[in-house]
């Protein structure tokens, strides 16, 4: 076999090597993500939908429960990197730990705790599609309850077409 | 010293120099002091060169001219392995075209290998995600209502998001996924509210 075809096929082993390797390198940390929390508190108090919630509300609006009132009541965005933990104080003295994990093609590995003061409420792992939203709900807040709207982007990674654009502020620099 | 009757039977193979060093050096050994197995020995000998002579005068006597060439030309007549013929016909592209084709061959290889890597559908399937589970996900309610704490459990696996743990105190947790609107949800009920 003559060294000009060697060569095509040297170049085919490398580009396979790469793709292996960029596909390697989507699986431990580096990867930035910009976490979303809109706090949203529901109840029956004929109040309304807060304009302020935008799109939000359609979502709401597809929840097996409705209630004829819903306030956005703080919205508050962090940009970390997979493998750091972020920390939202939630309204009703609970905290929510965010840590991204890793992006695996276009999911995002993630880990939450929710604590209710220093008492864990609920943890979980697991893996949300780009720009996807995921609705944490159902813990009592003053007359209804409270509902957590939790959306994570990792800029450069495919996903799912944005349905709406968050208005949330993003804490932290671009760079980090 | 050896009985002759020992060595006789020996002493041809000894004569074409087919015994093994422990019997070649006894049969030597004997025929030193040994006349007669000596003479017989000889015989054999002559006998065996005799028998030599005659062999290679018959061989000469067969024609071999143009043997050689007659077994190339029948191992041309033969057909030639894949591999072997997959490797002329590469030669024989080499020698047909320039480089170019070359550089062509490999710019389309890395098409193709460009177009593989940036195809959705082909990263889900590198990243092991099963398209299949957002099918039948719209509006499906796991309501968790057995042990507190659930480690490792798979809930939600007919979701677009994966969810490979989910621990709470509360004893019923309702886990649902709405695809159109890419939401996941995760519902704590108010014990006491009821909802």
């Amino acid at each position: 076999m003559s060294a000009r075809w060697s060569g095509v096929i040297v170049a085919l082993a490398g580009l396979l090597v790469f793709t292996v390797q960029a596909r390697a390198g989507n699986k431990p940390g580096g990867h930035q993500v910009i976490v979303s929390i809109d706090s949203v508190m529901a109840a029956d108090t004929n109040e309304g939908i807060d304009r302020r919630l935008g799109a939000m509300a359609s979502r709401l609006r597809t929840l097996p429960f409705s209630y004829s009132t819903y306030r956005l009541l703080k919205s508050e965005g962090k940009r970390t990197s997979c493998g750091q933990m972020i920390v939202f104080a939630l309204p009703g003295g609970r905290i929510l730990h965010v840590a991204p994990r890793a992006i695996d093609g276009d999911m995002i590995a993630m880990e939450l705790v929710l604590f209710q003061g220093d008492r864990p409420e609920m943890s979980t792992e697991l893996k949300l599609p780009n720009h996807a939203f995921l609705i944490l709900g159902g813990p009592r807040y003053e007359q209804g309850m409270l509902i957590v709207f939790i959306r994570a982007d990792a800029p450069g990674v495919s996903g799912p077409p944005q349905i709406d654009n968050p208005t949330t502020p993003v804490e932290g620099p671009p760079g980090q | 010293m050896i009985d002759c009757s020992e060595i006789r039977p020996l002493l041809s193979a000894f004569g074409d120099g087919e015994l093994e060093p422990p019997e070649l050096l006894k049969v030597a050994r004997h025929l030193a002091g040994c006349p007669d197995c000596e003479r017989e020995a000889a015989d054999f000998s002559a006998l065996g060169a005799g028998l030599r002579d005659s062999y290679e005068a018959a061989l000469n006597a067969i024609p071999l001219d143009g043997f050689a060439e007659a077994v190339q030309a029948r191992i041309v007549q033969l057909r030639p392995s894949f591999v072997a013929r997959f490797q002329r016909w590469l030669a024989s592209l080499d020698d047909q075209f320039s480089p170019a084709l070359s550089f062509a061959s490999a710019a389309v290889a890395v098409a193709v290998l460009t177009a593989i890597v940036l195809t959705p559908y082909v990263r889900d399937y590198m990243s092991g995600r099963n398209p299949q589970i957002a099918a039948n996900a719209y509006h499906h309610l796991n309501a968790i209502t057995q042990e507190p704490r659930l480690p490792e459990k798979m809930l939600a696996e007919d979701s677009r998001a994966v969810i490979s743990k989910l621990e709470s105190e509360n004893p019923a947790v309702a886990v649902w996924s709405e695809p159109h609107t890419d939401t996941t949800v995760i519902w704590l009920p108010d014990q006491q509210a009821g909802r």
